[in-house]
């Protein structure tokens, strides 16, 4: 066997020792002594043996070992033995200089038992738990917090407000119906004339047990803007009594103004088209309208033409 | 910039806290500590009267077997483990403070300590307990054959076997490592100090001399031997002569001090062969294949190797370094602690 190594090491081309297990084969000659014994006395097998002197370090254990056997080799054969493990660092600089000193680890757990079907369920529980928990406290932080909820109830409750409103207007439209009739009749568009009328007939009997005769002469000086309870049975009754009655339609919508005879000024408005007002108060009345062509005036129960007093389309007339 | 941050703070340590020798491995810097564990003692005004470290380490050494009645020359470890808590925990602080010089803040590091594998819970409690006495945030503790192999660079975490003797001076552990973990091990109370107390026994039973355990250990470092060798080595040694009380010269060779240590040397082989014994054979194979590998201040005790290669027909290496090779192993599990969990041991 060693003789197949020393026909190997003489094909090679360098001569000189540089090779580790040259020099390890070369003393050993020298020595006298066979692989078998140096096998024998290192307490290593003549394989390993071979493969340290044909630097075959693939056949040999790690660096660690191989070193070691270096060393002994070295003091078995009585030649020093740094030089040698120089020789051997040269030739296999790559050699993991440091082994892992710890398994690599996948870290999976090992389930045991019916652990993994009682989980989920564990999981859910702790999930309606957090949500129940979460409702408590939002619910208790908003009646803690009333003020900070209104606006997301406004945002909330349109749809509510168009049912709710209905009904708060018919309450309160007894008061606000009589002066929308004189005041603001731009609010009023069909109800308005129904309500007025409605509210004529019980209205009627109440006002003059407290003001028919007093009211005659003192309504028509103060009341057409600021009483319109005294407006009210107006229609009717009052137009005699000095109050001129002017009706204003519109099929386009159109910019109106009307002042009476003390010169205050009973509407100042845009009206929308197909819209009507009512305006009552002491004549003459003076009208300005801003879109002649789509209005009508009616006065003391006769059109007026209107048309006539047009300039650029904008009428302006005193209705005695 | 956070590494460098915590490294500044922590600072971290590997400690061999060895019976003969205190090692400690500081990460990133290396083995900056070598110091004989032994604490120096002065006690004043009387044998109950106060007590102040003289010295610690090297200077302490120095003065044992020579120190005057009021100083007390103490090697706190015995066997490996603690025999004298509080001065074990002394001289820990001490190497401590040392190892941290410059700081400004009194140290707080994260400890690794070696404990021998057959420490009983109580001693492996009082190792940690001292260390945290020292000042140590938080001690692991890892098994000194796990230690040892690592720092001989062995392949401890493949699927194969590797074998380690690691020879201390109180105690031998022979253990056989694979996957990571110790499969077998064995501590004997059997180390350098021994090797020391049989030169001793010897001497004196054989020249009626008495001589220092410095002397002794002289004696091992300079002609002891395993095994008997080709080149039969002398040496001139001054004790005390029993019989007349007063210093005598006298010589001693290397077949001698081979006698007196036959007794230690068999409980290693003991170890070792019982062992091999243990090992399971897919193991004892790797075993076979690549040899046992010697780690230790009695590794360097001349010949040992050719003993245990004698008396098992394995191959067997002495470690490069072998005096820090638990320490370099400890402070390679240092290195890599926040990457490892399973080479720590358990009280």
């Amino acid at each position: 066997m060693s003789e197949e190594i020393s026909v190997m090491e003489n094909e090679t081309p360098d001569v000189q020792p540089s090779r580790l297990g040259e020099l390890l084969r070369t003393t050993r000659e020298q020595l006298g002594l066979e692989v078998d014994d140096v096998a024998r006395q290192l307490c290593l097998s003549p394989r390993q043996v071979v493969a340290l002197e044909a630097d075959a370090y693939s056949d040999l254990p790690s660096a660690t070992f191989t070193r070691g056997f270096i060393r002994n080799y070295a003091k078995l054969l009585q030649i020093e033995a740094e030089p040698l493990l120089a020789m051997y660092r040269s030739k296999v600089p790559d050699a993991p200089s440091l082994s892992a000193i710890s398994l690599h680890t996948e870290g999976i757990p090992i389930q045991t038992g019916n652990r993994g079907s009682w989980l989920p369920y564990l999981v859910a529980t702790g999930i309606l738990v957090l949500a129940a928990a979460a409702w408590w406290f939002y619910m208790d932080w908003r009646e803690s917090h009333p003020a900070a909820v209104e606006p997301a109830e406004n945002v909330a409750a349109p749809a509510k407000t168009e049912s709710a409103t209905t009904p708060v207007p018919l309450q309160a439209q007894p008061e606000p119906a009589p002066m929308g009739a004189g005041m603001q009749p731009e609010q009023l568009t069909e109800p308005a004339p129904n309500a007025t009328l409605a509210q004529a007939e019980p209205a009627a009997p109440s006002v003059p047990s407290a003001s028919p005769a007093p009211a005659a002469p003192a309504v028509p000086v103060a009341t057409p803007s600021q009483t319109p309870s005294a407006a009210v049975p107006a229609p009717s009754n009052a137009v005699a009594a000095g109050i001129a009655r002017v009706e204003l339609k519109f099929s386009e919508s159109s910019w109106v103004r009307v002042m009476d005879a003390d010169g205050k000024e009973l509407l100042n408005k845009t009206k929308p088209a197909a819209s009507e007002e009512v305006v009552e108060g002491k004549p003459p009345l003076k009208v300005v309208i801003g879109n002649v062509n789509g209005a009508t005036v009616i006065y003391k129960g006769q059109p007026v033409d209107v048309l006539s007093h047009a300039k650029a389309n904008v009428a302006r007339l005193t209705l005695e | 910039m956070l590494g460098f941050l915590s490294s500044y703070f922590s600072n971290d340590l590997a400690i061999d806290l060895g019976t003969a020798n205190t090692l400690i491995y500081v990460r990133g810097k290396g083995i900056v500590l070598d110091e004989p564990s032994v604490v120096a003692i002065r006690t004043e005004g009387g044998p109950a009267g106060k007590k102040t470290i003289l010295a610690v380490g090297a200077e302490a050494k120095r003065m044992l077997g020579k120190a005057p009645a009021s100083i007390q020359a103490i090697r706190p470890m015995k066997d490996g483990v603690i025999a004298d808590f509080t001065i074990t925990e002394q001289m820990l602080k001490y190497f401590i403070r040392k190892v941290h010089e410059s700081r400004m803040f009194s140290p707080n590091p994260r400890i690794i300590i070696c404990v021998p594998y057959g420490s009983t819970q109580v001693e492996r409690r009082a190792i940690r307990e001292s260390a945290i006495g020292a000042g140590a945030r938080q001690v692991f503790l890892i098994e000194e054959p796990m230690a040892a192999a690592i720092g001989a660079d062995l392949p401890v975490a493949d699927a194969t076997g590797s074998m380690v003797v690691d020879i201390g001076g109180g105690t031998t552990e022979v253990g056989v490592i694979s996957l990571g973990g110790v499969v077998y091990a064995k501590s004997e109370r059997v180390g350098g100090d021994r090797f020391d107390e049989a030169i001793i026994d010897y001497i004196r039973r054989n020249y009626g001399m008495q001589i220092s355990e410095p002397t002794a250990e002289l004696i091992k470092k300079n002609i002891g031997s395993a095994f008997p060798g080709s080149e039969v080595k002398e040496m001139e040694v001054t004790g005390r002569n029993l019989a007349e009380g007063l210093p005598r010269k006298f010589t001693i060779s290397s077949n001698e001090i081979l006698e007196a240590l036959t007794a230690p040397l068999n409980s290693i082989v003991g170890a070792v062969k019982s062992a091999l014994e243990q090992t399971p054979p897919e193991l004892g194979a790797d075993i076979a294949e690549r040899g046992m590998v010697l780690t230790g201040g009695g590794a360097l005790l001349r010949d040992l190797d050719i003993l245990l290669k004698e008396e098992t027909g394995l191959p067997v290496i002495v470690a490069e370094d072998p005096l820090t090779c638990v320490a370099r192993g400890s402070g390679r599990a240092l290195e890599e602690m926040d990457k490892l969990g399973n080479v720590f041991a358990y009280e």
